[in-house]
């Protein structure tokens, strides 16, 4: 086979002959490797002088064919790798995905698993939200808050892997309910971290909110406001510090969310501060919805659960009444799915969350075989990353690094 | 430096013990204190950030500072997914690093191509075609105490180095491809004949040659050492 | 609510006028249709979230009706994506109005060139969704100002996303497993 490739110029974005380039720019370029860890994006950032004139971003650094790969594995077989869609809260992705494929195939979800799945969901945004609180600080050159982030991370990670296994990658949720029920004694843990975590938030607030320089780079950058975030469609915090009371969670519940008493944190101004009190009140606002999902779950904790199992066995055994009564809420699993050959009818359905970033959504289309004939993804980075050239326009190159960790922007969402 | 050292090490043949002294001292200084650079593509990325903060310490055995810049490191840890898009990005990357340089590959991705070797289109399968590897670990993602135990083998395996050897190392094993505008992005012939699902074997290529076992090279696409690039400090 | 948003009263007209025999729209389809539109009927999707194909031409149109009109003010845009049918392919916009929390898919039919209307000019958030849809569906998007890949590399052969997609560039040969 003869191939033959003539060399052919790359093409340079960003920079355009028909433009008129003032002789005072200078083309800056923040490439795909920078030491703030958001992934991996470029920014070709137009300064003249100091001030930000044009920004370009490109991404597709990390784009994996998340979507294609949808297309040649079987519902089964590609659950495990959703997790990477947005590895910072797996749980939501799988939320979505799980809940998408519930839709089409008619499967009901017991009540118990309801409130897993919230519980579960809950603890995801605050780790997320810890994660996003370490490495803006760090961003902003404060190294010692990212230690103290982690430190509690590391604690509802070890969380997560009494609950399902894994750190990071959970592949906790199934079609019409969980793999496992909860151990037993977690709800016990989960309720002594959620005691133990306003003090700990208290502490942070207390580092960084009355740091001057802090404030300085802080108060008044960014303003996104509300217009401008409706028309770039974005959403999530970034959304709710701009003045919007829009929450999945409270406009359209999902899940157990109308079962449960909780608010939803509204700023004003959209400014780089209002963003970050609006994460750091959600971290509160959740720590009231798991404690509240933790008393009112269905069944309680899985040690009284495996008593009740234990009497019906046994009174089954020696054949008489059970003294007890098993209640089809409590199950894990709503109805038995056969996932090798997992056929579900044709349809599709799209369902949206609210992840930590903005509205995650899933939409499958199946058209009756094992396959999915279409998944897409709809990260929120995506759109949430598209208003930076518009926002940056007019603002010195050093607030860049504030304002875009405001934003919470997580790169593999964005390329997927 | 180097010229010295060769003299120094010429001079000292015949005494064999201090000889190795000095190659024990000089690599124990350079295990101790290897400064990684921040390369995070995707989730591995954030297990590595759980290996630096205060839980997993990876500042105990020496690279607690992470450097932003390749000409200041001498480990990169590949940390996550590397796609076609990003792949010229990591080799000019390395190719800025300064001798002596590491690779550790972390999690699967980096190393085979991960759960995307299958179906992915732009994935890169195993950054082993890019760069050359000197750890891999293994892992979706791999905890952070199968990087610390990485980040030990490769201390290992730096102290059993040799000051002579470095040298002919650091020629032999220079990044696969090069890249400038209009060439074509293909490996060392070496790395054609990556078997699938078994650990990846350098086969001595002149004597595939001279057997015969060689499938056709294709086309008039020239290779690199096929270039007459001029390596210094040869002999 | 003690007074009825206007989608209500007009759900309720659409189910004393329409006849048996012909599908129920829905009551964002009514009103697109009240205001001289011709939508084709779609069945709700599993989650209940309506659907509504409309017409290439009459696509910026309807679109600024579905922005501005006070029954319905969809105010932020979703999503972007394409589906390959295998005889043509689809464009599907995802639509959510924060005023009244509901969702809205609408799916344009591309024509033989696979172009679509853009709808860059009614709501901005569709320009990186529509250059995404373009990278990896081929749907040429009509007015986009900025038409041109972005997740894939710039000079990447083909449309992965494609059913009939084969990487068949001579560049990657030595990617293969």
């Amino acid at each position: 086979m003869n191939v033959s490739i003539e060399p052919q110029p790359l093409p340079v974005l960003g920079v355009t002959t028909e433009r008129d380039f003032d002789t005072d720019d200078m083309v800056v370029n923040i490439g795909p490797q920078h030491p703030s860890t958001h992934g991996v994006l470029r920014l070709i950032t137009t300064l003249d002088g100091e001030v930000v004139k044009e920004m370009q971003p490109v991404i597709g650094y990390l784009h994996r064919s998340k979507e294609k790969m949808g297309e040649s594995r079987s519902y089964f077989q590609y659950q495990p790798t959703i997790d990477r869609v947005e590895y910072l809260s797996s749980f939501f992705d799988h939320y979505v995905y799980v809940s998408s494929m519930e839709a089409i195939a008619g499967l009901k979800v017991p009540r118990r698993v309801q409130y897993i799945r919230m519980i579960a969901m809950e603890l995801n945004r605050i780790s997320s939200h810890l994660l996003w609180f370490g490495t803006f600080l760090l961003d902003l050159g404060a190294t010692s808050p990212l230690f103290y982030a982690f430190r509690d991370r590391e604690e509802i990670l070890k969380l997560f892997e009494d609950l399902t296994g894994a750190r990071m990658m959970y592949n906790y949720f199934r079609f019409g309910g969980v793999t496992k029920d909860l151990p037993p004694g977690w709800l016990d843990e989960v309720l002594d971290f959620v005691r133990r975590f306003p003090d700990r938030l208290a502490e942070y607030e207390a580092i960084v909110n009355k740091n001057p320089i802090f404030l300085d780079r802080t108060i008044g950058q960014g303003i996104l406001d509300k217009d401008l975030c409706l028309e770039y469609g974005v959403t999530g915090p970034s959304l709710r510090a701009a003045g919007v009371a829009q929450d999945l969670r409270k406009t359209n519940p999902y899940c157990c969310y109308d079962a449960v008493e909780f608010d939803v944190p509204v700023a004003e101004h959209g400014d780089t501060f209002d963003r970050y009190k609006v994460r750091f009140a959600e971290m509160r606002e959740s720590l009231r919805i798991i404690e509240q999902c933790c008393r009112q779950i269905p069944g309680g904790d899985t040690a009284e659960l495996i008593a009740i199992q234990k009497e019906i066995d046994a009174a089954k055994a020696e054949a008489r009444e059970p003294s007890k009564a098993w209640d089809s809420e409590w199950n894990t699993m709503g109805q038995k799915v056969n996932l090798m050959v997992f056929k579900p009818p044709v349809g599709e359905a799209m369902t949206y969350v609210e992840s930590p970033r903005g509205m995650l959504g899933c939409y499958i289309m199946s058209d009756g075989t094992p396959k999915a004939y279409r998944i897409k993804w709809r990260g929120a980075s995506f759109s949430n990353l598209s208003v930076l050239p518009t926002l940056m326009k007019g603002h010195l190159y050093p607030d860049l690094m504030a304002i875009f960790g405001s934003l919470d922007v997580i790169l593999p969402e964005v390329d997927r | 430096m180097n010229v010295i050292l060769d003299a120094i090490q010429d001079m000292l043949e015949s005494s064999g013990i201090l000889l190795t002294s000095l190659d024990l001292v000089y690599n124990w200084a350079r295990s101790n204190s290897v400064w990684p650079l921040t390369f995070a593509t995707s989730c591995c990325g954030i297990e590595m950030m759980s290996s630096s903060a205060s839980n997993y310490d990876i500042s105990r055995f020496g690279s607690e500072v992470f450097r932003a810049t390749p000409r200041q490191s001498d480990l990169i840890i590949t940390a996550g997914t590397v796609t076609h898009k990003m792949a010229p990005a990591l080799v000019r990357l390395y190719e800025q690093m300064p001798e002596p340089k590491y690779v550790i590959a972390m999690g699967a991705c980096t190393v085979t191509g991960g759960m995307y070797e299958n179906d992915s289109y732009s994935v890169v399968r195993g950054v082993d075609r890019l760069i050359p590897v000197d750890v891999y670990v293994p892992g979706c993602p791999p905890r952070p105490e199968a990087l610390l135990d990485a980040l030990i083998q490769l201390q290992k395996k730096i102290r059993t180095e040799s000051i002579r050897d470095r040298r002919h190392r650091a020629l032999r094993n220079r990044s696969r491809v090069k890249l400038g505008p209009g060439e074509v992005l293909l490996p060392n012939e070496e790395f054609e004949f990556i078997r699938w699902g078994v650990q990846k074997e350098a086969y001595d290529v002149d004597a595939l040659h001279a057997s015969g076992q060689l499938p056709l090279l294709r086309g008039n696409i020239k290779y690199r050492h096929e270039r007459k690039i001029p390596i210094r400090n040869r002999g | 609510m003690s007074e009825k948003s206007p989608l209500e009263t007009a759900a309720e007209s659409a189910e004393t006028k329409s006849p048996e025999s012909e599908p129920s729209y829905g009551p964002l389809a009514t009103l697109l249709m009240g205001a001289g539109f011709r939508p084709t009927y779609l069945p709700n999707d599993a989650n209940g979230v309506e659907q509504v194909r409309v017409a290439n031409e009459e696509l910026l149109s309807a679109a600024e009706f579905l922005r501005d009109d006070v029954g319905c003010l969809f105010d932020l845009l979703l999503s972007v994506s394409g589906i390959d049918l295998k005889t043509h392919r689809d464009s599907v916009i995802h639509l959510y109005s924060t005023q009244f929390k509901h969702y809205l898919v609408l799916k344009i039919q591309a024509d033989e060139q696979d172009q679509v209307h853009s709808v860059c000019p009614v709501w901005p958030a569709a320009n990186w969704h529509e250059r995404e849809s373009y990278d990896l569906m081929g749907i040429t998007y009509v007015g986009h100002p900025q038409l041109e890949r972005i997740l894939m590399p710039t000079d990447w052969v083909g449309h992965p996303l494609r059913k009939d997609y084969e990487e068949n560039d001579p560049r990657l040969v030595w990617n293969r497993r």
